[in-house]
């Protein structure tokens, strides 16, 4: 008798184990998802850059920061406004994350701003009567030009984890597949060696009311906290766009949550049902 | 009877486990995570802090104001007026904060004066140099402005203009002693280790061309009179 409880007690003690395991495999499925959609998914950026005018915005931050470069070499205000426009701002971004996601490298191509540039230069120069100090300052400032123009349109840390960013891109997809096929062994381990078919939806019930939980956390706390617009970029059309995204991630996440919550709660109800049944029976 | 007390506290056990493990594997998975993430969790936290602030960013402002002009009786006698100021009775400006005003009258230069000479500072008015001092520290003041915007009149100096420099802490006047043209990098342009108070105004050469060039317009001015900054209440 002792024997056999104490069987029961350690097959109840490795389907709790097997259940922790289950809800910490709940969990990386839920965030590898949510990355797969979001972070790893180029369009997730330029749909929240269209969504908080980030094109509109870079291109003021552009414009005054050429507008600096004027300032120290003799151009006008008024000579920037037509040197930067949005289309060529949105072209030249969609090119820089395909290029990132395709694992080409971060290399912007200023050669149209820089004809552009070029041939505003000439005309106001002619137009103004303008004297020019010399050839070489002239080249040098252009390609000060070019160089904010470039910076500008680069996004921080980029290049520096690129490395990392596209291994993880690579390995998501294996991740989400073992994953599920992880859950699919361990569920059915629970429903071929439980005597009882409730139990195995109770286990399960466990693994998924843990895993609502672990998942909610970190969205809850970060948008209760509004800890992603405290982050310190200098630039406007970044940090809205940054704050845009971390907000899709964080409520993506809150979703999955509550599908999590939403499959705990019918699974409990089932295990109820089922366990009165047993009970009556 | 004894089955139906096991049967209870099954029963029990069962309905707390529902709520309680739940929140054990919570922990757990919690737990699993510091423990996995534990050896790259310091240097990831500190590259964090440096990313985020305490507050959210204002983008509504470019630079912080923290000139409060000092209101100067003009009846007074030069002699009353205070020949110093207590260190600690002073905002020091942060960088790009505008702490003053700029004025030569003779070149037509009536300019805000920043602390930095960063893009905001040049952009918004004339910046002092934070590798040097700000005026009443006796020791050599470099200001920088563009020389199409706000500092283009500086063209215009000559021996003996005045500079009118206002704090909140004073207002400085300095007389113009020097102009020259010298190159960027020219070592000799200004006095860092001077110790007397002195004023060195400088922009980009020449005045009204296209073009970065490598040259520097050196306007130079000594002290003529405003209180000197008392430092012993920070050396005691």
């Amino acid at each position: 008798m002792a024997n056999k409880s104490g069987g029961k007690r350690i097959k109840g003690i490795i389907y709790c184990v097997l259940s922790f395991i289950l809800s910490l495999i709940f969990f990386t499925l839920s965030y590898s998802i949510v990355l797969e959609v979001t972070l790893f998914n180029k369009s997730f950026y330029l749909e929240n850059m269209n969504a908080v005018s980030y094109f509109a915005d870079k291109k003021n931050e552009i414009v005054r920061s050429l507008t600096d470069l004027g300032y120290a070499s003799g151009l006008d205000e008024e000579f920037f406004k037509g040197v930067v426009d949005e289309v060529s701002l949105n072209e030249l971004t969609q090119q820089y994350l395909d290029n990132y996601f395709d694992g080409k490298g971060t290399e912007i191509d200023t050669t149209d701003f820089q004809q552009t540039f070029t041939k505003a230069l000439d005309k106001y120069i002619a137009d103004n009567n303008i004297t020019v100090s010399d050839a070489s300052s002239r080249n040098y400032m252009t390609k000060r030009a070019m160089s904010i123009y470039r910076n500008s349109l680069e996004i921080p840390l980029f290049s520096a984890i690129s490395a990392y960013f596209l291994k993880i891109k690579f390995a998501l997809p294996f991740v989400i597949g073992g994953c599920i096929i992880l859950i699919a062994l361990i569920i059915i381990l629970f429903v071929k060696t439980t005597e009882w078919k409730h139990r195995a939806l109770k286990y399960t019930y466990y693994a998924t009311a843990g895993s609502f939980l672990s998942v909610m956390v970190v969205p809850a706390y970060v948008l209760l906290s509004k800890g992603a617009a405290k982050i310190n970029l200098t630039s406007r059309a970044l940090y809205h766009t940054f704050v845009q995204c971390s907000n899709s991630i964080m409520i993506a996440l809150l979703i999955c949550a509550l599908l999590l919550g939403v499959i705990s709660l019918a699974l409990a109800v089932q295990h109820h049902n089922m366990k009165k049944k047993v009970s009556e029976s | 009877m004894s089955g139906n007390r096991n049967r209870r506290k099954h029963k029990n056990f069962n309905g707390k486990s529902f709520i309680i493990l739940p929140i054990i594997f919570l922990v757990g998975t919690y737990l699993v995570l510091y423990v996995a993430l534990a050896p790259s969790l310091g240097s990831v936290a500190s590259a964090a802090g440096l990313f985020f602030s305490d507050t959210e960013k204002d983008y509504s402002t470019e630079y912080k104001n923290i000139f409060v002009p000092v209101v100067e009786d003009e009846s007074e006698d030069k002699e009353e007026k205070p020949q110093e100021v207590n260190i600690d009775d002073i905002t020091y400006p942060e960088y790009s904060n505008l702490f003053g005003e700029l004025i030569i009258e003779n070149c037509g230069i009536d300019t805000n004066l920043f602390f930095g000479d960063g893009d905001i500072s040049l952009r918004n008015g004339v910046g002092i140099y934070a590798g040097s001092f700000i005026p009443g520290y006796g020791k050599t003041i470099l200001v920088a402005g563009h020389n199409n915007t706000y500092f283009n009149g500086l063209k215009n100096a000559s021996e003996g203009d005045i500079v009118n420099i206002r704090t909140s802490y004073g207002n400085y006047v300095y007389e113009i002693t020097e102009c020259k043209v010298l190159k960027a990098n020219d070592k000799s342009a200004v006095n860092m280790g001077a110790e007397e108070e002195n004023l060195v105004m400088y922009t980009c050469y020449p005045f009204d061309e296209l073009g970065l060039t490598a040259y520097r317009y050196f306007v130079y001015a000594k002290y003529v009179s405003g209180p000197s900054i008392d430092k012993n209440s920070l050396e005691g």
